[in-house]
């Protein structure tokens, strides 16, 4: 199941995310049991549930971080903290 | 008589996959029981090469002579399975026509896409131009809910405000948060510049930005090199996003509602049937409103 295009800097647990790439891969359910097996969790899920993961992220780019300035949007920590709801997000929650 | 919801698909830059995602989006609904009509406005032509449109087809919206009785017989003369009318072949001149038509006459667009939806289409999907201009304009202002498809790449990121500036303007700042929503396409969990990246997008739109993003899949380019799109029900990762997609989107134009203030005529032709696309099509009729010709079926 890996991926060959994964780069380099991806962490050993985020090889079971590989979702599948043609007619004659693992059907989703597969790849989701690979998951539970591995006890892994969506990581961009467990990144945006955390807020100083999250902004950890956004400040690791400095374009992104112009532009999400000229958006008027900060990428400290707190505003992530404040302004996600990441678990709904992920959820699908329009609540 | 009820109109359909107008969804319009913009991608932030060329290869984005927002030809891929309208094909998708059109299957998705046909399957679920909606009777969806995907209108190509993209000079490219390409839509109809995903769901089944042979190559050096001419047929399409942009062909003054194209009439309504003509296209259930170009559906099944390319054995399509979902209702679409592709852009056409059209010179640079006629181009520069229809064009000056549009900026004449802002109705003559909508009129024209009217006339052709299927009296029960519930959902109508625009796939508008890559390319700024007159045609990408008319898609945006005749849409109910406008779709920017993004790769989550730098350089779609740093498009963001520009692209958001251009929505304002047609959308205005008080719809600008229920008629547009974002959605990430050749997305790859594997890489943390694209998780990243999807992060950003997230912390600048929040509930905007869809919370499905499609995966980049090699089997959506090899259902295109088959000339079709690929299983919706096959149960592959893509097929399910592709899935979600469609849901999330009728559940957002749904709730958007009809735009009033877009460039549709007041006055309704009757629209034409469009039951099925594999058969049943010799009785259309045509007649003609204060506004123009006008063709249906019975």
């Amino acid at each position: 199941m890996r991926d060959s295009r994964r780069s380099s800097n991806v962490g050993r647990e985020e090889f079971v995310r590989t979702p599948a790439t043609d007619p004659h891969s693992p059907p989703a359910g597969d790849v989701a049991e690979l998951f539970e097996q591995a006890g892994v969790e969506d990581l961009a899920y467990r990144e945006l549930a955390a807020p100083q993961r999250a902004a950890e992220a956004l400040e690791r780019w400095p374009l992104v971080r112009a532009t999400l300035s000229v958006l008027g949007r900060s990428y400290a920590a707190a505003e992530v903290a404040d302004s996600h709801d990441a678990a709904a997000f992920f959820r699908g929650d329009r609540r | 008589m009820i109109d359909p919801l107008r969804i319009a698909f913009l991608g932030v830059s060329g290869g984005t996959g927002r030809t891929t995602l309208v094909a998708h989006v059109a299957k998705a609904l046909h399957q679920s029981g909606q009777v969806p009509m995907a209108f190509d406005l993209d000079p490219q032509n390409t839509l109809g090469l995903h769901l089944g449109m042979k190559p050096g087809e001419s047929f399409g919206f942009c062909r003054e002579e194209v009439t309504l009785e003509a296209i259930p017989q170009m559906l099944r003369r390319n054995g399509a399975r979902v209702p679409y009318l592709p852009f056409g072949a059209a010179s640079d001149q006629e181009l520069r026509h229809m064009e000056h038509r549009m900026a004449q006459d802002p109705e003559w667009l909508p009129q024209r896409m009217r006339g052709f939806m299927p009296r029960n289409c519930s959902i109508a999907l625009i796939d508008a131009s890559a390319s700024t201009g007159p045609w990408r304009r008319a898609a945006l202002e005749a849409a109910d809910l406008v779709v920017m498809v993004a790769r989550p790449d730098p350089g779609c990121f740093a498009a963001l405000p520009h692209a958001e500036r251009r929505l304002t303007e047609v959308l205005g700042p008080d719809e600008l948060a229920a008629r547009s929503v974002w959605v990430l396409s050749r997305f790859d969990a594997c890489r943390s510049l694209d998780r990243d990246i999807r992060l950003a997008f997230h912390h600048a739109l929040r509930r905007r930005l869809l919370p499905v993003a499609i995966t980049e899949c090699v089997s959506l380019g090899e259902a295109l090199a088959r000339n079709e799109t690929v299983d919706l029900q096959g149960g592959t990762q893509v097929a399910l996003e592709l899935c979600a997609l469609t849901e999330e989107l009728k559940s957002r134009a749904e709730a958007a509602g009809p735009r009033t203030d877009a460039p549709w005529p007041a006055e309704s032709p009757r629209r034409l049937r469009l039951t099925a696309i594999t058969g049943g099509h010799d009785d259309w009729e045509q007649g003609t409103t204060s506004r123009g010709r006008y063709h249906v079926k019975r």
